[in-house]
């Protein structure tokens, strides 16, 4: 809650004026219309600042993103238009604020959105706490012939760009009749972890351990192979006193192709691995353990989107 | 009920678009409209903020955006004060986004029993903190409306005015809010 007074002390007209300093705020306005006098005129340069505003921008958030900026640092006015118009030290800058620099012609749009967030023919910023504040800006831009360039809130993809953001934010793309849209996010999948698989007494299987397996089920002493087909594993692979036996991974995740020799004969199948009951409960317990930190993990990761060209936010 | 300080004759209107054409000429002569609105606006923000000082910082920031955005003011039915209320009210806002614990509320005695009375509630002194309580504890967009409309006695179209939007919108907002202190008082009691 606020603070409140009641009936505080009233204050003069005296004291009021003893605050007037229109010297100091003639000569801010002078520094400030000099300073803005040094950026180039809007127009046929629009699209350039469209695109490298877009692009740096694109590019400051990932990298911000990717680099750890959790919880960002506000930036100072003086980088943000340096990053407008002079293009540098964007990625040096930590700043992910709803802050967005509004570069806009004369006679344009400051009566709809309020005064203080556009200027005319220079660049000034405006300040958002949501996305339907901005929106509120950005449908009123669409009227004129206003010039965005975004540091952080708004930015533009020319073409198809790779864009990785936090997972805590949602991308938003804007549509042609000013709404944003969701960008539907097409979450990575875990690495494949291989399943133990239980062996029952009883079940067609060769016992064996192979030195070149290094799957899940390797560090377990007792490993059953079953075969994917049983008619693959006839009697001779059990009646045969092999020479060699090897094992390779097949294109198919958990299967392998188990080959033996004997002189010039060759017999091979494809099996999995299986483990006996008491090994199958120790392996399923590290199995789950192992799934979740996966999803954990997956949970945190930053969030890559492959765009088309358009106008997004981040949220 | 109307505060008449806010309201100017057409013949007023039509110096005052003079000397803000001539402000867009030379900055120097915005020094007219700045004498005439400083106290305004500085009443307008100290009654929003703890200090005389941070209201003296905004106020400056107001007229420094005034004139530097007085290119940009042409006379379409929002008078000139609105159109500093409005650069006040957005800085405000502004500023209150950065750093919350600074907005108070400050009200005078004499605002409060009319306040009572749109609520149709009885005034009893020992009732005055609770309402002010309620008060504080507002949205800044609700408390704003009721500051303006029931402290500074504006009327609906300077209240749509500075905030950006339409007159029905205004009184929705008020009626609205209105609504809600009266629910929030009827709970505390």
């Amino acid at each position: 809650m606020r603070n409140y007074n009641i009936d505080r002390e009233k204050i003069s007209s005296d004291e009021i004026s003893g605050f007037k300093d229109f010297k100091s705020i003639l000569q801010k306005h002078a520094q400030t219309t000099q300073d803005l006098a040094k950026i180039k005129p809007s127009g046929s340069v629009n699209k350039m600042y469209w695109v490298i505003g877009g692009v740096v921008s694109a590019v400051a958030i990932s990298a911000v993103l990717i680099l750890g900026g959790d919880s960002p640092d506000m930036i100072s006015s003086e980088v943000v238009e340096n990053t407008v118009v002079e293009n540098k030290e964007v990625l040096e800058t930590s700043a992910i604020e709803w802050q967005t620099i509004i570069r806009t012609p004369k006679n344009s749009i400051e009566e709809e959105i309020g005064v203080n967030a556009i200027s005319a023919n220079r660049v000034d910023f405006a300040w958002f706490e949501n996305s339907t504040e901005a929106l509120s800006l950005l449908q009123n831009v669409q009227t004129s012939d206003a010039d965005f360039v975004s540091n952080s809130l708004v930015f533009k993809v020319e073409n198809n760009e790779n864009i990785v953001i936090s997972n805590d934010n949602e991308l938003y793309k804007l549509t042609d009749d000013g709404r944003w849209n969701k960008v539907e996010y097409v979450p990575t999948e875990i690495s494949y972890i291989e399943k133990p698989v239980l062996w029952k007494k009883g079940e067609l299987a060769i016992k064996m351990n192979f030195q070149n397996f290094d799957g899940q089920a390797s560090k377990y002493e007792n490993v059953f192979w079953k075969p994917v087909n049983l008619m693959d594993l006839d009697e001779s692979f059990f009646s045969t006193d092999w020479e060699h036996a090897a094992v390779k991974k097949t294109s198919v995740d958990g299967v392998y192709n188990l080959v033996f020799k004997l002189g010039e004969i060759e017999k091979s199948f494809n099996g999995y691995p299986a483990l006996p009951k008491s090994d199958f409960d120790r392996a399923m317990k590290e199995y789950n353990q192992k799934l979740f930190k996966a999803q954990e993990e997956l949970k945190k990761a930053p969030k890559e989107y492959r765009v088309s060209g358009g106008v997004y936010t981040i949220k | 009920m109307i505060n008449k300080e806010f309201h100017k004759t057409k013949r007023e209107i039509k110096s005052e678009l003079q000397e803000i054409e001539d402000a867009k000429k030379n900055p120097k002569r915005f020094e007219i409209l700045y004498n005439r609105y400083h106290e305004q606006i500085f009443r307008y923000l100290y009654s929003r903020v703890d200090n005389s000082h941070l209201a003296a910082d905004l106020t400056s920031q107001v007229f420094y955006k005034a004139l530097l955005n007085i290119d940009n003011y042409s006379f379409k039915g929002v008078p000139f004060a609105s159109w500093l209320y409005r650069i006040a009210y957005n800085e405000m806002n502004m500023h209150f986004r950065k750093d919350t614990k600074n907005r108070t509320v400050n009200i005078e005695s004499e605002h409060i029993g009319g306040l009572f009375e749109e609520l149709e509630e009885d005034y009893y002194s020992e009732e005055k903190e609770k309402l002010v309580k309620i008060l504080a504890g507002l949205s800044d967009e609700r408390l704003s409306v009721i500051e303006m409309r029931f402290f500074e006695k504006r009327s609906f179209k300077e209240i749509a005015e500075i905030m950006g939007i339409t007159e029905n919108n205004a009184k929705v907002k008020v009626y609205r809010t209105l609504d809600k202190l009266k629910k929030n008082f009827n709970i505390r009691a």
